[in-house]
């Protein structure tokens, strides 16, 4: 099996200890870390668009993004001694104030990271100024918000107004999440978009970052 | 005020699946793995989960909003839970690295939260028909469904019921805690409207919502 096909391999079945053994033959055996990279990046795009399309369950998602996470921690020290940037942006994540709903949101940001994204998940209940001192300190080009309620839903507007107020609105893009958005709300609030599965949110974040 | 307690969960295959499947999946088996896993997961969500309930009918006359609790006699609430257990192993399983087991174990915690709410629902039924002779039911209704507000539904069986028998709190943004608990009313009456509480994805809003069904 060519190398390629191994890491799709391991990141396809999900096998943890499969691509962590693929990563530390690719340091010892100083094989292109970059093209080793690529290889599993394309295995975990492959996973998304399998759940996309109804062949994959969520736990196997996840198992993948699990795979992928064991080989990059290996990965990561290299890249960052050869000061080599491959993130694909910089992302703040959180669910919003009063929002105690953590899972959806660790599951989009789960796949962010997956696909390289540097991903800064502030966890559930955070407050609006969190988001933006946060989104601020680390230059993100991405805040993703989600709400569970539709009580809870109006903080991802109030913190598209603070956005505004600060004049910071131009700086980041807003992606909101979470099962009471709807497109008229995204709209209505003045956000860059929504998304209604982790793999949504990834390519809506990719689509968003490039434009 | 009735209080259930002994509550017997007993955890749908199908139902977890159904969870855990994506929109876009009508068709497809689960693989042997995940199906083992799910046993795994459900042996140790049993252990977790502490299903209870409370109920109580209220006389529906003085109820708003009226054009939910005009047509009925009397209203039946109920708040009901899992517990907290369960969704504190979700939590740690997954700050823990173990993505695939957490959402293994939310899907589960979801559907005994179900489980556990259409066992109260049962027992209101059973009431109803020994001690309210030929009255008609509709179907649980919760707030935030049916055009019932979110705030006012929850504000209103809060304000009646003595959730704190069960351990069930509201917080200001009007969200249970524990998460994995249901609140619903039931309208009973004999000129009721019973399409009101049949839940339908096809026509409800909530586009991204976990539980709808394609």
């Amino acid at each position: 099996m060519i190398f390629t096909e191994e890491c799709k391999d391991a990141i396809l079945r999900g096998n943890i200890d499969q691509a962590r053994d693929l990563a530390h033959k690719v340091l010892d055996e100083k094989l292109d870390v970059n093209n080793a990279i690529d290889g599993f990046s394309l295995a975990i795009r492959e996973a998304g668009d399998l759940f996309e399309e109804g062949e994959f369950f969520l736990p196997e998602l996840m198992r993948s993004a699990e795979a992928m996470k064991a080989a990059m921690t290996i990965f990561e020290p290299v890249l960052k001694e050869r000061k080599e940037d491959r993130s694909l942006g910089k992302i703040v994540i959180g669910t919003i104030e009063g929002d105690i709903h953590d899972i959806g949101k660790t599951l989009v940001a789960a796949m962010l990271s997956a696909e390289g994204f540097e991903v800064h998940d502030l966890g559930a209940d955070v407050p609006i100024s969190t988001f933006i001192d946060k989104a601020l300190e680390v230059d993100a080009n991405l805040i993703c918000i989600s709400a569970l309620l539709t009580t809870t839903m109006v903080g991802q507007k109030k913190l598209i107004d603070s956005l505004k107020e600060k004049n910071l609105r131009d700086r980041f893009k807003v992606l909101i999440g979470g099962a009471p958005v709807s497109k008229q709300w995204v709209k209505e609030i003045g956000a860059d978009g929504s998304a209604e599965n982790a793999v949504s949110a990834v390519k809506l974040a990719k689509k968003l970052i490039e434009s | 005020m009735r209080i259930l307690e002994d509550i017997k969960i007993t955890l749908d295959d199908d139902e977890i699946i159904r969870l855990l499947r994506s929109k876009n999946s009508m068709k497809k088996t689960p693989p042997k793995k995940m199906l083992d896993d799910i046993s795994k997961m459900k042996e140790i969500a049993l252990e977790l989960i502490h299903p209870r309930g409370v109920f109580e009918f209220f006389d529906s006359n003085e109820l708003k909003p009226r054009f939910l609790f005009s047509k009925s006699e009397k209203t039946a609430f109920a708040v009901c839970t899992i517990g907290r257990e369960l969704e504190e192993k979700v939590s740690r399983t997954i700050d823990g690295g173990g993505l695939a087991e957490g959402v293994i174990l939310d899907a589960i915690a979801s559907h005994a939260a179900e489980e556990t709410a259409e066992f109260v629902n049962q027992n209101i039924l059973e009431e109803i028909e020994n001690e309210l002779n030929d009255k008609e039911a509709t179907c649980r209704f919760s707030p935030g469904y049916c055009q019932w507000n979110l705030e006012e539904g929850q504000q209103l069986i809060f304000q009646l019921l003595p959730t704190e028998v069960v351990d069930v709190t509201l917080s200001v943004s009007m969200m249970m805690k524990p998460i994995k608990s249901v609140s619903f009313a039931i309208n009973i009456g004999e000129e009721i409207d019973k399409d009101l509480g049949i839940r339908s994805c096809e026509t409800c809003d909530l586009v991204n919502c976990a539980y709808r069904r394609s």
